[in-house]
């Protein structure tokens, strides 16, 4: 019994030794706690899957839009899909991409041909990626979709990374995340696992 | 999903006539989800045309503003993820719950003080925190870090290795009074008359977890694929509880963060832990007994503990009360040969024998 007890508690110690002796060498120290899942804006396509293979209804995804990459064009790729109407008359006849009309349009420098800035409500999209798809293939690549980490339940095993065909999701240390993608790069900021 | 649900939760009850308890969940129910759906105007917009209307008079308000400045000035918006320091705080909930459960253990206490603490560890480490401080799935991550340090946490080597130190002094007591899943077991069981497997059965049954901590580890080593916490059957009401506790917390603050209600999962997922909870009502615990792997590593620590649960064969009057009780089947009692006895393997410390025992023979 007495061997049973010691052999138990040497387990323990020779775990404990092992994770805690590399752990606090800081050159070889991994995350205190834990990762987070990041979307890769370069890998993905916006293919819309992350819209229904996320274990929350509605999806932790969302889409953003970079104000520092998007040139604020009166017609929006990501805003509406026929593109050869007046451009006074894009908010009343244009057809929307969105399908919950998330993408709202809005006039900074006044008159209907000046600029314009495009914002993405997260109340209402669902992350089925087809503005984002628009403005990869036609426009400025500004809008990206990201896994918002205040709502992302953090699953060890995700479902939308195990359905991504780009392979873009990918876990990283945990930290905040932006509408910018720049300094919070994967390639950057971030760090594979 | 919701209305389904409910009315195979009515069918149950309408039978056992809990008829209080219905009313108190409805009411609960009713009142959280008309709080949070009232609470985000902007739920009416995704089904209604008024979207339209509030793009006209975004267009009438024109003003004139410089692209470029707006460009330099502008801000990202940052969405920061749960703090870090929550996760030091799940540790000290988690470790004042197992030193509380240690000590109602040791000296025997009235099992109500532990089904408190399981409702403790259940409505915290379940609910708000979303069952994620599980040390059932740390067995992945423990294994990864055994290959590669980097792969695991410090807090997440606590989280697994507190339990097992626990085990090697009063046993099983993470089961009942720490583990979220074990809380979901322990207070939804029959109180009496528990069905029991026949003994053949259940020795061989204990293979299952076995294999299952076989093939997470096997798993981990060559996939890092998360196999206890795929076959977990709860995490479902953990993760809804978890983001419905979120919205509420955001809609007292005054910024709900989403439109509509969560729900998550298929019929798959909800249909298993239906399954599994109206098992468990009858057959007490039948994730910890058929399935977790962690529980086959806290029963072989609690094989070795320091203080064990033993039937005291001299003053036992050999009367079965335990054994009726024993919601593991951890109690064997030969009447034949007068010898009672207890495996602390299976035994999960929920102290319901010693509070059956009428010649206090539990010790």
């Amino acid at each position: 019994m007495n061997f049973g007890r010691a052999t138990c508690a040497l387990a323990i110690g020779g775990v404990a030794y092992r994770v805690v002796s590399k752990q606090l060498n800081p050159d070889e120290a991994g995350p205190l706690t834990r990762y987070v899942w990041a979307i890769d804006p370069e890998k993905c396509n916006g293919c819309g899957i992350c819209e229904t293979a996320c274990v929350r209804n509605p999806s932790a995804v969302k889409a953003v839009n970079d104000q520092k990459k998007c040139s604020y064009c009166v017609v929006c790729y990501g805003h509406i899909s026929n593109k050869n109407i007046e451009s006074d008359k894009i908010l009343t006849e244009g057809i929307k991409v969105c399908k919950y009309n998330a993408v709202k349009r809005e006039n900074y420098s006044g008159g209907p041909d000046g600029s314009f800035i495009y914002k993405i409500d997260d109340k209402l999209c669902t992350a089925c990626g087809k503005c984002v798809k628009n403005c990869n293939e036609k426009g400025t690549r500004s809008m990206f979709l990201i896994i918002r980490p205040d709502l992302c339940l953090a699953c060890n095993s995700c479902n939308i990374a195990a359905k991504c065909p780009q392979k873009a999701i990918d876990r990283v240390y945990i930290g905040p995340e932006d509408d910018f993608k720049g300094e919070y790069s994967l390639e950057g900021g971030g760090e594979y696992l | 999903m919701i209305s389904r649900g409910n009315t195979a939760l009515r069918v149950v009850e309408n039978t056992y006539n809990i008829m209080k308890m219905k009313s108190i969940l409805k009411l609960l129910t009713a009142i959280i989800i008309a709080t949070l759906s009232l609470s985000s105007p902007a739920a009416a917009a995704v089904n209604s045309s008024s979207a339209t209307q509030e793009d006209q008079i975004q267009q009438g308000n024109e003003t004139n503003g410089n692209v470029a400045e707006f460009r330099e000035s502008y801000v990202p918006v940052q969405y920061n993820p749960t703090p870090e320091f929550m996760v030091f705080v799940d540790m000290g909930v988690l470790i004042v719950i197992m030193l509380v459960g240690m000590f109602f253990v040791m000296k025997r206490k009235a099992s109500w003080k532990l089904s408190l603490l399981a409702i403790i560890a259940l409505a915290y480490l379940g609910i708000v925190r979303g069952g994620c401080i599980c040390p059932v799935g740390v067995i992945t991550n423990v294994t990864m870090g055994m290959v590669n340090p980097r792969m695991v946490g410090l807090v997440t080597l606590v989280v697994f290795l507190s339990p097992l130190i626990v085990a090697l002094f009063a046993g099983r007591v993470f089961c009942t009074s720490g583990c979220p899943l074990g809380a979901m077991q322990h207070l939804f069981q029959k109180k009496k008359k528990l069905v029991k497997i026949p003994q053949k059965l259940n020795t061989v049954i204990k293979i299952f977890p076995i294999a299952l901590l076989i093939g997470t580890i096997y798993f981990a080593l060559k996939s890092s694929y998360f196999l206890a916490c795929e076959l977990e059957p709860y995490k479902a009401v953990f993760f809804i509880g978890k983001s419905w506790f979120e919205q509420l917390v955001a809609f007292i603050a005054g910024q709900p963060m989403e439109a509509k209600l969560l729900w998550s999962f298929g019929f798959f997922t909800w249909g298993y832990l239906l399954v599994m909870m109206v098992i468990g009502y009858w057959f007490p615990r039948p994730f910890c007994r058929f399935m977790c792997p962690y529980g086959v590593l806290l029963g072989i620590f609690s094989f070795f503990s320091v203080k064990q649960r033993r039937i005291d064969n001299t003053s036992c009057i050999h009367c079965g009360a335990c054994q009726k009780v024993c919601p593991t089947q951890a109690i064997v009692i030969d009447r034949k040969n007068k010898i009672s006895k207890l495996s602390n393997y299976d035994c999960v410390q929920c102290n319901k024998c010693s509070d059956s025992c009428k010649a206090k023979a539990i010790k």
